[in-house]
């Protein structure tokens, strides 16, 4: 007897891409689209289009220019009332959605003027000094839940079609993923260790490459990465992790 | 979740030995790349030879029965002889005994005959002429060996051992030959020619040391209270080495010699903090595979240390005691080593961030163009 898994009827004309399965939903994940920018600034790197920043802040500071003259806009101020300037609503509206996006608290993404790594993110988002996070709260007040699900829908949907990101497929995430990772940012997403650089250092080194002509078979397609068997048995180098006893005990799978 | 016991088993035992032994020579060779060439000039390195028993419990394969000399008794295990370069305490090359070796002529193998091919190894895959100075310890004393690393232009420096031919040299030496070095050390340099005809220099260094005295059959004697009695005496240390007087005074070789010890702290160092004693499998493939990458780990884990000396500008962290180094770099957290990296002087620690920020902060920084492979 088989499983039946079954797959709800997703009510779209489009097809669905394989690697983003909600992101043309208006109830898009967050962090899918997240991962979707950044695998098409990774892609960019190679695929030179009209539009092909390969930046975070060349994103964000384009779709603040391209929600400027937005009629959907019109609606938002509209909702929010006279008391809020155009401009100021305009960067309300961009710290909600991209806090939202990277699934960061609103409170940081208003600190992001104070310290050098973001200022060039805060820049960006028109962001001069630092903000009160109230006024973003007020934002989400006046909106209303219904309404500012059709905001982040509204600029998600600019984003995909300006990044293409429904041409993003297995191909490209193959070659972002052999770029990207072992770049700083993925080993800092991963929330890795001192002991990364060294595998890092290893990779570099070329050692990977020497192992793997050293296999006399091919290690299994759904087993452990190369990368995380060599991390495993070097990981007796790093002391505190394992001492000797420790790897007696884990040679003796104890 | 991590690889347990059994999955890197089966990893090792896909990898094929002698693949691995070359890729750790390979990088030894590299490690040892800067220091091979001194301003052009190709320099010559200083080994020393040595051998370490391994003690098992378990059907290993090709384990044999053999006499430790430290602890006076015999244990079942491998016999693994290294070279090592001193200086930069960077294993060049091993080779496990083999029980039941022999040479051409039928003779079973003895320690020089691994001496020899050592030796003979590092120079082919050094591609050096020669080493600089050679050094090995009493358990390698063979007459043919010397011979043979003679004609082929080695410097060699080895204790003397208590031989016949050792014994008659040092009484023959005449009082006026002992030459006063310091309080109670007397040193003389003479030579010596052994049964094979090849004459080679030998220092006797002579001290008054305190010797236990035994009765008749060998037993130290005691006083009445029960305590043992010592008796005053010379004794004599020997050194024979084919270094020419003037090129080397006896005091040095005696010094050169000491840089020997190295070795012996490589191999306490591997068996007590690198585990290469605890082999995973009792198949002598995986044995091999598993010194080799262990030494290859060291090797790597020595040039990180570099490398890390180098970014963050302190000399102190490529002296630094391997352990140590490890302790304080393989668990750093990034933002701590980019702290260390960027800090002023007098700048307080950084406290604990938000995960959060780092990512964000990192985002910012990503996609930036790189020219080269940044490693730290």
């Amino acid at each position: 007897m088989t499983d039946v898994i079954a797959t709800p009827i997703v009510p779209t004309a489009e097809a669905r891409p394989a690697l983003f399965p909600t992101l043309h939903l208006d109830t898009f994940k967050p962090l899918e689209l997240c991962f979707g920018i950044l695998l098409a600034l990774a892609t960019n790197r190679w695929r030179q289009r009209t539009f092909a920043p390969t930046h975070l802040r060349e994103v964000i500071r384009a779709l603040r220019y391209a929600l400027q003259d937005d009629p959907f806009m019109d609606e938002i101020a509209h909702r929010c009332g006279a008391g809020v300037m155009r401009r100021e609503l305009l960067l309300r509206v961009l710290i909600s959605f991209w806090a939202h996006v990277l699934s960061v608290p609103i409170q940081e993404v208003c600190r992001w003027a104070e310290t050098s790594a973001t200022l060039s993110l805060a820049h960006a988002l028109g962001l001069a000094q630092g903000y009160h996070p109230q006024r973003i709260a007020e934002l989400h007040a006046a909106l209303g839940p219904v309404l500012r699900q059709r905001l982040y829908a509204h600029c998600k949907e600019w984003l995909r079609r300006q990044l293409a990101l429904e041409r993003l497929g297995e191909e490209e995430l193959t070659r972002a993923v052999a770029a990207q990772t072992f770049e700083p940012l993925a080993l800092a997403m991963g929330r890795q260790y001192g002991f990364s650089y060294f595998i890092n250092f290893l990779f570099w080194q070329g050692i990977f490459a020497g192992l793997e002509a050293a296999l006399s078979q091919d290690l299994q397609p759904n087993g452990y990465s190369l990368r995380e068997l060599v991390a495993a048995y070097f990981r007796r180098f790093d002391s505190q992790a394992a001492t000797p006893e420790a790897l007696a005990e884990l040679l003796r799978n104890e | 979740m991590a690889p347990v016991s059994q999955t890197l088993r089966n990893f090792l035992t896909k990898l094929h030995p002698d693949q691995v032994i070359l890729l750790f020579e390979a990088q030894a060779r590299r490690a040892l790349r800067s220091s091979l060439r001194v301003k052009g000039r190709r320099t010559r390195l200083t080994v020393a030879v040595d051998a370490t028993l391994l003690q098992l419990f378990g059907a290993f394969e090709q384990a044999e029965g053999l006499f430790d000399h430290v602890t006076p008794q015999g244990i079942q295990g491998y016999k693994l002889y290294v070279i090592l370069e001193v200086a930069s305490r960077q294993p060049l090359a091993f080779v496990l005994h083999e029980p039941g070796a022999t040479r051409t002529a039928g003779e079973p193998k003895g320690d020089a005959d691994y001496l020899a091919h050592l030796v003979a190894h590092v120079k082919t895959a050094l591609g050096v002429d020669h080493l600089a100075y050679v050094l090995f310890d009493k358990g390698f004393w063979s007459q043919a060996a010397f011979q043979q690393l003679d004609t082929a232009a080695e410097t060699l420096v080895t204790p003397g051992k208590q031989f016949k031919t050792i014994r008659a040299a040092i009484a023959a030496i005449r009082p006026d030959q002992w030459v006063r070095v310091a309080e109670n050390q007397r040193v003389a340099d003479v030579t010596v020619t052994f049964d094979n005809g090849l004459t080679l220099r030998l220092i006797g260094w002579k001290t008054l040391g305190r010797q236990v005295v035994r009765n008749e059959r060998g037993n130290p004697k005691r006083d009445k209270e029960g305590t043992l009695l010592y008796r005053w005496r010379p004794i004599y240390h020997t050194y024979v080495t084919n270094i020419a007087p003037d090129e080397m005074e006896a005091p040095a070789v005696v010094g050169l010699y000491g840089q020997r010890w190295s070795i012996e702290d490589f191999f306490e160092q591997m068996d007590n903090q690198y585990c290469l004693g605890h082999f995973p499998s009792t198949d002598l493939a995986v044995v091999k595979v598993h010194i080799a990458l262990t030494w290859l780990g060291y090797t790597l884990l020595r040039e990180f240390q570099q490398l890390v000396a180098d970014w963050l500008h302190n000399a102190e962290y490529a002296t630094m005691e391997l352990r140590r180094f490890a302790r304080r770099f393989l668990r750093a957290p990034i933002a701590w080593l980019r702290w260390l990296k960027e800090r002023q002087p007098g700048q307080r620690q950084p406290r604990l961030r938000q995960r959060s920020r780092d990512f964000v902060s990192s985002l910012a920084n990503f996609g930036a163009p790189e020219t080269k492979p940044e490693l730290l």
